[in-house]
Protein backbone atom coordinates (compact mmCIF):
# COMPACT_ATOMS: atom_id res chain seq x y z
CA UNK A 1 0.00 0.00 0.00
CA UNK A 2 3.00 1.84 0.45
CA UNK A 3 3.78 1.67 -3.15
CA UNK A 4 0.19 3.69 -4.04
CA UNK A 5 0.98 6.23 -1.27
CA UNK A 6 4.02 6.88 -3.15
CA UNK A 7 2.68 6.74 -6.21
CA UNK A 8 -0.13 9.13 -5.57
CA UNK A 9 2.13 11.95 -3.22
CA UNK A 10 1.07 14.44 -5.67
CA UNK A 11 -2.32 13.90 -4.92
CA UNK A 12 -3.76 15.45 -1.88
CA UNK A 13 -7.03 13.93 -2.17
CA UNK A 14 -7.78 11.07 -4.36
CA UNK A 15 -11.14 8.79 -4.31
CA UNK A 16 -11.51 6.38 -6.63
CA UNK A 17 -14.59 4.52 -6.60
CA UNK A 18 -16.35 0.94 -8.49
CA UNK A 19 -19.93 0.73 -6.81
CA UNK A 20 -23.45 1.27 -6.47
CA UNK A 21 -24.36 5.26 -8.24
CA UNK A 22 -27.06 6.39 -6.66
CA UNK A 23 -28.18 9.73 -5.18
CA UNK A 24 -27.19 9.03 -1.65
CA UNK A 25 -23.45 7.98 -2.83
CA UNK A 26 -23.31 11.11 -5.27
CA UNK A 27 -24.03 13.43 -1.94
CA UNK A 28 -21.77 11.41 0.01
CA UNK A 29 -18.76 11.86 -2.42
CA UNK A 30 -19.84 16.05 -2.69
CA UNK A 31 -19.59 16.52 1.19
CA UNK A 32 -16.22 14.14 1.25
CA UNK A 33 -15.09 16.71 -1.61
CA UNK A 34 -16.53 19.81 0.34
CA UNK A 35 -15.22 19.08 3.39
CA UNK A 36 -11.80 18.91 2.18
CA UNK A 37 -12.11 21.91 -0.27
CA UNK A 38 -13.53 24.22 2.45
CA UNK A 39 -10.05 23.51 4.65
CA UNK A 40 -8.35 24.94 1.63
CA UNK A 41 -7.34 28.70 1.18
CA UNK A 42 -6.69 28.35 -2.48
CA UNK A 43 -9.34 26.16 -3.34
CA UNK A 44 -12.18 26.89 -1.03
CA UNK A 45 -13.91 29.08 -3.78
CA UNK A 46 -14.80 26.05 -6.13
CA UNK A 47 -16.11 23.83 -3.90
CA UNK A 48 -19.25 24.28 -4.85
CA UNK A 49 -18.15 24.05 -8.96
CA UNK A 50 -16.74 20.52 -7.81
CA UNK A 51 -20.08 19.80 -6.16
CA UNK A 52 -22.20 20.38 -9.24
CA UNK A 53 -19.43 18.92 -11.26
CA UNK A 54 -19.41 15.39 -9.60
CA UNK A 55 -23.43 15.08 -9.95
CA UNK A 56 -23.18 15.80 -12.97
CA UNK A 57 -20.74 13.27 -14.01
CA UNK A 58 -22.44 10.63 -11.42
CA UNK A 59 -25.78 11.52 -13.79
CA UNK A 60 -23.88 10.94 -16.79
CA UNK A 61 -22.87 7.65 -15.11
CA UNK A 62 -26.20 6.64 -14.66
CA UNK A 63 -27.88 7.62 -17.39
CA UNK A 64 -25.50 6.82 -20.20
CA UNK A 65 -24.53 3.48 -19.10
CA UNK A 66 -25.67 0.47 -21.07
CA UNK A 67 -29.33 -0.52 -20.25
CA UNK A 68 -28.36 -4.22 -19.89
CA UNK A 69 -25.65 -3.71 -16.87
CA UNK A 70 -26.05 -7.85 -16.35
CA UNK A 71 -24.23 -8.20 -20.07
CA UNK A 72 -21.46 -6.74 -19.05
CA UNK A 73 -20.95 -8.03 -15.68
CA UNK A 74 -21.54 -11.38 -17.33
CA UNK A 75 -18.65 -10.98 -19.61
CA UNK A 76 -16.74 -9.31 -16.67
CA UNK A 77 -16.23 -6.76 -19.49
CA UNK A 78 -16.17 -3.45 -17.15
CA UNK A 79 -16.83 -1.82 -14.17
CA UNK A 80 -18.41 1.88 -13.89
CA UNK A 81 -15.77 4.30 -12.05
CA UNK A 82 -15.68 7.28 -10.88
CA UNK A 83 -12.28 9.27 -9.32
CA UNK A 84 -11.94 12.56 -7.51
CA UNK A 85 -8.67 13.99 -7.07
CA UNK A 86 -7.08 17.34 -6.20
CA UNK A 87 -3.42 17.64 -7.01
CA UNK A 88 -1.87 21.17 -6.25
CA UNK A 89 -4.48 23.87 -7.44
CA UNK A 90 -6.53 21.03 -9.67
CA UNK A 91 -9.06 19.29 -9.34
CA UNK A 92 -10.32 16.58 -11.55
CA UNK A 93 -13.68 14.59 -11.72
CA UNK A 94 -13.26 11.76 -14.29
CA UNK A 95 -15.82 8.40 -14.74
CA UNK A 96 -15.61 5.65 -17.28
CA UNK A 97 -18.66 3.58 -17.78
CA UNK A 98 -19.50 1.18 -20.60
CA UNK A 99 -21.38 2.09 -23.95
CA UNK A 100 -22.43 0.34 -27.47
CA UNK A 101 -20.20 1.28 -30.06
CA UNK A 102 -22.27 2.89 -31.58
CA UNK A 103 -23.15 5.16 -28.82
CA UNK A 104 -19.40 5.74 -28.94
CA UNK A 105 -18.98 6.99 -32.49
CA UNK A 106 -21.99 9.59 -31.87
CA UNK A 107 -20.78 10.42 -28.56
CA UNK A 108 -17.17 10.95 -29.73
CA UNK A 109 -18.25 13.45 -31.75
CA UNK A 110 -20.97 15.28 -29.98
CA UNK A 111 -17.64 15.72 -27.72
CA UNK A 112 -15.48 16.94 -30.36
CA UNK A 113 -18.08 19.64 -31.51
CA UNK A 114 -18.60 20.62 -27.69
CA UNK A 115 -15.24 21.19 -27.46
CA UNK A 116 -14.50 23.21 -30.29
CA UNK A 117 -17.18 25.65 -28.93
CA UNK A 118 -16.35 29.06 -27.18
CA UNK A 119 -18.18 30.14 -24.25
CA UNK A 120 -20.54 32.11 -26.38
CA UNK A 121 -21.11 28.82 -28.91
CA UNK A 122 -21.56 26.69 -25.68
CA UNK A 123 -23.94 29.03 -24.05
CA UNK A 124 -25.84 29.16 -27.43
CA UNK A 125 -26.47 25.26 -27.76
CA UNK A 126 -27.69 25.17 -24.22
CA UNK A 127 -29.81 27.58 -25.05
CA UNK A 128 -31.06 25.64 -28.32
CA UNK A 129 -30.94 22.60 -26.71
CA UNK A 130 -33.38 24.45 -23.11
CA UNK A 131 -35.97 25.36 -26.05
CA UNK A 132 -35.93 22.26 -28.23
CA UNK A 133 -37.03 20.67 -24.34
CA UNK A 134 -37.36 17.35 -26.02
CA UNK A 135 -34.91 15.39 -23.74
CA UNK A 136 -32.80 12.47 -25.08
CA UNK A 137 -34.80 8.89 -24.80
CA UNK A 138 -32.22 9.00 -21.72
CA UNK A 139 -33.01 12.00 -20.18
CA UNK A 140 -30.70 15.22 -20.48
CA UNK A 141 -30.33 15.93 -24.12
CA UNK A 142 -26.85 16.13 -23.69
CA UNK A 143 -26.98 19.58 -21.63
CA UNK A 144 -24.98 17.68 -18.67
CA UNK A 145 -21.81 17.56 -21.32
CA UNK A 146 -22.44 21.25 -22.28
CA UNK A 147 -22.65 22.09 -18.46
CA UNK A 148 -19.77 20.49 -17.93
CA UNK A 149 -17.71 22.51 -20.24
CA UNK A 150 -19.11 25.54 -19.31
CA UNK A 151 -18.56 24.92 -15.53
CA UNK A 152 -15.29 23.57 -15.69
CA UNK A 153 -14.05 26.02 -18.33
CA UNK A 154 -11.69 23.37 -20.10
CA UNK A 155 -12.44 21.06 -23.43
CA UNK A 156 -14.11 17.78 -21.93
CA UNK A 157 -11.43 15.12 -22.51
CA UNK A 158 -12.42 11.60 -23.71
CA UNK A 159 -10.89 8.51 -24.36
CA UNK A 160 -12.71 5.37 -25.53
CA UNK A 161 -11.68 1.68 -25.01
CA UNK A 162 -13.40 -0.89 -27.79
CA UNK A 163 -14.04 -3.83 -25.20
CA UNK A 164 -15.84 -6.24 -27.11
CA UNK A 165 -17.56 -5.82 -30.61
CA UNK A 166 -20.70 -4.76 -29.17
CA UNK A 167 -19.53 -2.21 -26.17
CA UNK A 168 -16.67 -0.15 -25.58
CA UNK A 169 -15.13 1.62 -22.23
CA UNK A 170 -15.66 5.29 -22.35
CA UNK A 171 -13.32 8.22 -20.13
CA UNK A 172 -14.25 11.40 -19.35
CA UNK A 173 -12.28 13.76 -17.89
CA UNK A 174 -12.79 17.16 -16.50
CA UNK A 175 -10.59 19.64 -15.02
CA UNK A 176 -10.99 22.86 -12.59
CA UNK A 177 -8.73 25.47 -12.24
CA UNK A 178 -8.54 27.87 -9.49
CA UNK A 179 -8.03 31.14 -12.02
CA UNK A 180 -10.02 31.48 -15.31
CA UNK A 181 -6.98 32.29 -17.06
CA UNK A 182 -5.69 28.79 -16.35
CA UNK A 183 -6.18 27.14 -19.96
CA UNK A 184 -3.71 24.83 -20.26
CA UNK A 185 -4.54 21.30 -18.87
CA UNK A 186 -2.41 19.93 -16.09
CA UNK A 187 -3.78 16.51 -15.65
CA UNK A 188 -3.99 13.95 -18.61
CA UNK A 189 -6.70 11.41 -19.26
CA UNK A 190 -3.75 8.27 -19.93
CA UNK A 191 -3.10 9.15 -16.43
CA UNK A 192 -6.58 8.26 -15.54
CA UNK A 193 -6.78 5.21 -17.43
CA UNK A 194 -3.56 4.10 -15.87
CA UNK A 195 -5.62 4.51 -12.05
CA UNK A 196 -8.28 3.16 -13.72
CA UNK A 197 -6.64 -0.40 -15.59
CA UNK A 198 -4.59 -0.44 -11.92
CA UNK A 199 -7.03 -0.14 -9.92
CA UNK A 200 -9.41 -2.49 -12.04
CA UNK A 201 -6.46 -5.12 -11.86
CA UNK A 202 -6.25 -4.97 -8.30
CA UNK A 203 -9.96 -5.45 -8.12
CA UNK A 204 -10.01 -2.21 -6.15
CA UNK A 205 -13.59 -1.00 -5.17
CA UNK A 206 -13.25 1.73 -3.40
CA UNK A 207 -9.66 3.67 -2.80
CA UNK A 208 -9.32 6.75 -0.82
CA UNK A 209 -6.08 8.77 -0.05
CA UNK A 210 -6.72 11.98 1.99
CA UNK A 211 -7.72 13.35 5.26
CA UNK A 212 -8.92 10.72 7.95
CA UNK A 213 -10.38 13.61 10.18
CA UNK A 214 -13.70 13.25 11.92
CA UNK A 215 -15.95 14.24 8.55
CA UNK A 216 -13.80 12.63 6.21
CA UNK A 217 -14.17 9.10 7.93
CA UNK A 218 -17.89 9.40 8.33
CA UNK A 219 -18.37 10.43 4.87
CA UNK A 220 -16.66 7.01 3.66
CA UNK A 221 -18.24 4.77 6.42
CA UNK A 222 -21.35 6.28 4.93
CA UNK A 223 -20.64 5.57 1.22
CA UNK A 224 -19.59 1.62 2.78
CA UNK A 225 -22.94 1.38 4.58
CA UNK A 226 -24.93 2.56 1.59
CA UNK A 227 -23.27 -0.54 0.21
CA UNK A 228 -23.90 -2.46 2.32
CA UNK A 229 -27.70 -1.96 2.29
CA UNK A 230 -30.06 -4.46 1.32
CA UNK A 231 -33.70 -2.92 0.82
CA UNK A 232 -32.54 0.29 2.13
CA UNK A 233 -32.22 -0.75 5.26
CA UNK A 234 -28.96 -2.10 6.89
CA UNK A 235 -27.58 -6.11 6.34
CA UNK A 236 -27.19 -7.53 9.45
CA UNK A 237 -24.96 -9.69 7.77
CA UNK A 238 -22.96 -6.66 7.38
CA UNK A 239 -22.97 -5.41 10.56
CA UNK A 240 -19.76 -6.74 11.49
CA UNK A 241 -17.56 -5.20 8.47
CA UNK A 242 -19.55 -1.83 8.92
CA UNK A 243 -18.42 -1.72 13.14
CA UNK A 244 -14.70 -3.84 11.72
CA UNK A 245 -13.81 -0.76 9.30
CA UNK A 246 -14.78 1.64 11.95
CA UNK A 247 -12.74 0.64 14.35
CA UNK A 248 -9.24 0.10 11.25
CA UNK A 249 -10.41 4.06 10.34
CA UNK A 250 -10.48 5.49 13.51
CA UNK A 251 -7.09 3.14 15.45
CA UNK A 252 -5.30 4.24 12.15
CA UNK A 253 -6.47 8.00 12.56
CA UNK A 254 -5.53 7.57 16.39
CA UNK A 255 -2.48 7.15 15.74
CA UNK A 256 -1.90 9.28 12.61
CA UNK A 257 0.73 12.30 12.83
CA UNK A 258 -0.63 15.10 11.55
CA UNK A 259 0.92 17.18 8.92
CA UNK A 260 -0.39 20.80 8.39
CA UNK A 261 -3.35 19.98 9.87
CA UNK A 262 -4.49 17.01 7.94
CA UNK A 263 -3.64 13.28 9.32
CA UNK A 264 -3.54 11.83 5.42
CA UNK A 265 -3.65 8.07 4.80
CA UNK A 266 -5.41 5.75 2.76
CA UNK A 267 -8.63 3.40 3.18
CA UNK A 268 -8.73 0.39 0.06
CA UNK A 269 -11.58 -2.19 -0.58
CA UNK A 270 -10.28 -5.00 -2.85
CA UNK A 271 -11.57 -8.33 -4.01
CA UNK A 272 -9.16 -10.57 -3.76
CA UNK A 273 -9.64 -14.41 -4.80
CA UNK A 274 -13.80 -13.55 -4.33
CA UNK A 275 -12.94 -12.16 -0.83
CA UNK A 276 -13.16 -8.93 -0.25
CA UNK A 277 -10.43 -7.28 1.56
CA UNK A 278 -10.20 -3.28 3.52
CA UNK A 279 -6.70 -2.06 3.96
CA UNK A 280 -6.35 1.12 5.98
CA UNK A 281 -2.97 2.76 6.34
CA UNK A 282 -1.19 6.13 6.93
CA UNK A 283 1.74 7.58 9.37
CA UNK A 284 1.78 7.28 12.84
CA UNK A 285 3.51 9.29 15.41
CA UNK A 286 6.93 8.18 16.34
CA UNK A 287 6.19 7.78 20.20
CA UNK A 288 3.32 6.18 19.13
CA UNK A 289 4.93 3.26 17.58
CA UNK A 290 6.68 1.04 19.90
CA UNK A 291 3.07 0.29 22.34
CA UNK A 292 1.41 0.13 19.48
CA UNK A 293 3.81 -2.48 17.92
CA UNK A 294 3.93 -4.01 21.25
CA UNK A 295 -0.12 -4.49 21.58
CA UNK A 296 -0.30 -5.65 17.39
CA UNK A 297 2.27 -8.59 18.68
CA UNK A 298 0.70 -9.41 22.33
CA UNK A 299 -2.66 -9.68 20.16
CA UNK A 300 -1.48 -11.64 17.83
CA UNK A 301 -0.26 -14.29 20.44
CA UNK A 302 -4.04 -14.78 21.64
CA UNK A 303 -6.20 -17.70 20.52
CA UNK A 304 -9.73 -17.17 19.52
CA UNK A 305 -10.67 -18.48 23.63
CA UNK A 306 -7.90 -16.14 25.11
CA UNK A 307 -9.00 -12.85 22.60
CA UNK A 308 -13.05 -13.48 24.17
CA UNK A 309 -11.32 -13.43 27.69
CA UNK A 310 -9.14 -10.74 27.24
CA UNK A 311 -11.56 -8.27 25.19
CA UNK A 312 -14.63 -8.94 28.12
CA UNK A 313 -12.08 -7.96 30.80
CA UNK A 314 -10.66 -5.23 28.91
CA UNK A 315 -14.28 -4.29 28.28
CA UNK A 316 -15.21 -4.49 32.13
CA UNK A 317 -12.55 -2.27 33.33
CA UNK A 318 -13.04 -0.02 30.35
CA UNK A 319 -14.86 3.12 31.96
CA UNK A 320 -11.48 3.25 34.40
CA UNK A 321 -9.16 3.14 30.86
CA UNK A 322 -7.94 6.49 29.75
CA UNK A 323 -7.78 5.36 26.75
CA UNK A 324 -10.77 6.61 24.81
CA UNK A 325 -12.02 3.36 23.99
CA UNK A 326 -10.77 1.14 26.75
CA UNK A 327 -8.10 -0.46 24.41
CA UNK A 328 -10.83 -2.40 23.04
CA UNK A 329 -10.55 -1.29 18.99
CA UNK A 330 -7.41 -3.33 17.98
CA UNK A 331 -9.63 -6.90 19.95
CA UNK A 332 -12.55 -5.72 18.46
CA UNK A 333 -10.67 -6.21 14.86
CA UNK A 334 -9.16 -8.95 16.11
CA UNK A 335 -11.92 -11.32 17.45
CA UNK A 336 -14.20 -10.30 14.67
CA UNK A 337 -11.37 -11.49 12.46
CA UNK A 338 -10.57 -14.44 14.10
CA UNK A 339 -7.15 -12.81 14.64
CA UNK A 340 -6.44 -13.25 10.70
CA UNK A 341 -5.54 -10.14 10.40
CA UNK A 342 -2.29 -8.44 9.31
CA UNK A 343 -0.40 -5.31 9.95
CA UNK A 344 2.64 -3.96 9.17
CA UNK A 345 4.93 -0.90 9.68
CA UNK A 346 6.86 0.51 6.75
CA UNK A 347 10.06 2.84 7.94
CA UNK A 348 10.42 5.39 5.40
CA UNK A 349 13.84 6.96 4.13
CA UNK A 350 12.41 10.36 5.98
CA UNK A 351 12.89 8.29 9.36
CA UNK A 352 8.85 8.14 9.41
CA UNK A 353 6.95 5.08 9.96
CA UNK A 354 3.90 4.10 7.79
CA UNK A 355 1.33 1.94 9.59
CA UNK A 356 -1.43 -0.45 7.39
CA UNK A 357 -4.09 -3.00 8.72
CA UNK A 358 -5.72 -5.27 6.56
CA UNK A 359 -8.33 -8.18 6.74
CA UNK A 360 -10.64 -10.30 5.29
CA UNK A 361 -14.25 -9.06 5.27
CA UNK A 362 -16.01 -11.56 7.21
CA UNK B 1 -36.32 17.91 35.80
CA UNK B 2 -36.11 18.89 31.92
CA UNK B 3 -35.63 16.54 29.28
CA UNK B 4 -32.78 15.93 27.77
CA UNK B 5 -32.85 15.50 24.01
CA UNK B 6 -30.19 15.28 21.14
CA UNK B 7 -30.99 14.51 17.77
CA UNK B 8 -29.24 11.61 15.80
CA UNK B 9 -26.47 12.27 13.69
CA UNK B 10 -24.57 10.33 11.03
CA UNK B 11 -22.67 8.83 13.95
CA UNK B 12 -24.41 9.69 17.01
CA UNK B 13 -27.59 8.67 18.71
CA UNK B 14 -30.79 9.65 19.50
CA UNK B 15 -30.77 10.66 22.98
CA UNK B 16 -33.85 11.17 24.79
CA UNK B 17 -33.20 11.19 28.99
CA UNK B 18 -36.32 11.94 30.87
CA UNK B 19 -35.81 12.43 34.76
CA UNK B 20 -38.64 13.26 35.67
CA UNK B 21 -39.91 9.88 34.96
CA UNK B 22 -36.58 8.03 35.37
CA UNK B 23 -36.94 6.84 31.53
CA UNK B 24 -33.75 7.17 29.41
CA UNK B 25 -33.85 6.06 25.77
CA UNK B 26 -30.59 5.84 23.70
CA UNK B 27 -31.09 4.84 19.97
CA UNK B 28 -28.95 4.58 16.20
CA UNK B 29 -25.21 4.89 15.28
CA UNK B 30 -22.60 5.85 17.42
CA UNK B 31 -19.16 6.34 16.62
CA UNK B 32 -17.92 9.88 16.97
CA UNK B 33 -14.32 10.27 17.15
CA UNK B 34 -14.60 12.41 20.03
CA UNK B 35 -16.57 9.96 21.88
CA UNK B 36 -16.09 11.42 25.61
CA UNK B 37 -17.49 14.45 24.30
CA UNK B 38 -20.57 13.85 23.01
CA UNK B 39 -21.19 11.73 26.36
CA UNK B 40 -20.61 14.53 28.70
CA UNK B 41 -24.19 15.42 28.79
CA UNK B 42 -25.42 12.58 29.05
CA UNK B 43 -22.91 12.35 32.12
CA UNK B 44 -23.94 15.67 33.54
CA UNK B 45 -27.51 15.08 33.08
CA UNK B 46 -26.85 11.41 34.67
CA UNK B 47 -25.17 13.41 37.53
CA UNK B 48 -28.34 15.47 37.95
CA UNK B 49 -30.59 12.68 38.25
CA UNK B 50 -29.09 11.01 40.89
CA UNK B 51 -30.12 13.90 43.27
CA UNK B 52 -33.50 13.29 42.64
CA UNK B 53 -33.56 9.40 41.14
CA UNK B 54 -37.13 8.12 40.55
CA UNK B 55 -37.89 4.78 42.16
CA UNK B 56 -37.74 2.84 39.20
CA UNK B 57 -34.95 3.96 36.59
CA UNK B 58 -35.60 2.77 33.04
CA UNK B 59 -32.88 2.37 30.75
CA UNK B 60 -33.40 0.77 26.61
CA UNK B 61 -30.64 1.01 23.70
CA UNK B 62 -31.68 0.04 20.68
CA UNK B 63 -28.49 0.39 18.31
CA UNK B 64 -27.81 -0.22 15.10
CA UNK B 65 -24.16 -0.56 15.65
CA UNK B 66 -21.64 1.02 17.80
CA UNK B 67 -17.90 1.52 18.06
CA UNK B 68 -15.98 0.17 20.90
CA UNK B 69 -15.51 3.79 22.33
CA UNK B 70 -19.18 3.79 22.86
CA UNK B 71 -19.11 0.24 24.48
CA UNK B 72 -17.15 1.61 26.97
CA UNK B 73 -19.12 4.63 27.23
CA UNK B 74 -22.52 1.93 27.49
CA UNK B 75 -20.49 0.46 30.83
CA UNK B 76 -20.16 3.25 32.48
CA UNK B 77 -24.08 5.05 31.90
CA UNK B 78 -25.00 1.53 33.43
CA UNK B 79 -22.62 1.49 36.59
CA UNK B 80 -23.83 5.40 36.69
CA UNK B 81 -27.27 4.56 36.51
CA UNK B 82 -27.26 1.03 38.42
CA UNK B 83 -27.34 1.66 42.11
CA UNK B 84 -29.62 5.40 41.89
CA UNK B 85 -32.90 3.62 42.14
CA UNK B 86 -34.01 0.79 43.59
CA UNK B 87 -35.41 -0.60 40.82
CA UNK B 88 -33.27 -0.32 37.81
CA UNK B 89 -33.89 -2.24 34.01
CA UNK B 90 -31.62 -2.13 31.23
CA UNK B 91 -33.76 -3.01 27.67
CA UNK B 92 -31.79 -3.77 24.76
CA UNK B 93 -33.56 -3.40 21.40
CA UNK B 94 -32.72 -4.92 18.52
CA UNK B 95 -34.09 -5.81 15.58
CA UNK B 96 -34.77 -8.74 13.98
CA UNK B 97 -31.31 -10.92 13.22
CA UNK B 98 -29.03 -8.19 14.46
CA UNK B 99 -26.93 -10.87 15.84
CA UNK B 100 -23.76 -8.70 16.74
CA UNK B 101 -25.79 -6.43 18.55
CA UNK B 102 -28.10 -8.91 20.72
CA UNK B 103 -23.88 -10.31 20.99
CA UNK B 104 -22.60 -7.06 22.49
CA UNK B 105 -25.79 -7.14 25.08
CA UNK B 106 -25.24 -10.89 25.96
CA UNK B 107 -21.56 -9.59 26.75
CA UNK B 108 -22.68 -6.39 28.81
CA UNK B 109 -25.09 -8.81 30.93
CA UNK B 110 -22.43 -11.21 31.61
CA UNK B 111 -19.55 -9.26 32.46
CA UNK B 112 -21.28 -6.53 34.59
CA UNK B 113 -23.87 -9.00 35.64
CA UNK B 114 -26.73 -7.21 34.89
CA UNK B 115 -30.29 -8.14 34.59
CA UNK B 116 -30.40 -7.08 31.03
CA UNK B 117 -33.45 -7.83 28.72
CA UNK B 118 -32.73 -8.66 24.94
CA UNK B 119 -36.06 -7.73 23.14
CA UNK B 120 -36.13 -8.42 19.57
CA UNK B 121 -38.36 -6.60 17.75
Amino acid sequence: MYDIFKELEQEKISLAYFGVFNDKITNLLISLSEDYLQRQDKLKKLSKKTSFLIAESFQNIVRHGVVNKEDILEKNLSKDFFQLSVQGDRISISSANVITNKEAQEFSNYIDNINELDAEGLKNLQLQTLSRANLSEKGGAGLGIIEMVRKSGFPLKKHFIQLSEDFSLVILSMEIANSDKEKQHKISIQNIETIYKRMSEKNIIMFYKGDFSNTSNTNIIEILNNNFMKDGDINPSNLKNIVAIIEVMQNVSKHGKEINGFREGIFALTLEDEELYVECSNFIKQENFEELEKNLIHIKTLNNNQLELFYKDKMANSYLSEDQNGGLGLLEIARFTKNTFNYSFTKTTDDEIFYSIKFKTI
Amino acid sequence: MEKLIIEATNQTPEVIFDGENGAFFIAGKSYPENVNEFYKDIYDYIELYKQKPCHKTTIDFKWLYYNTATTKNIIKIILLLKDCSPEFEINWICKKHFDLIIEKGEEIKEVLNVNLNIIQN
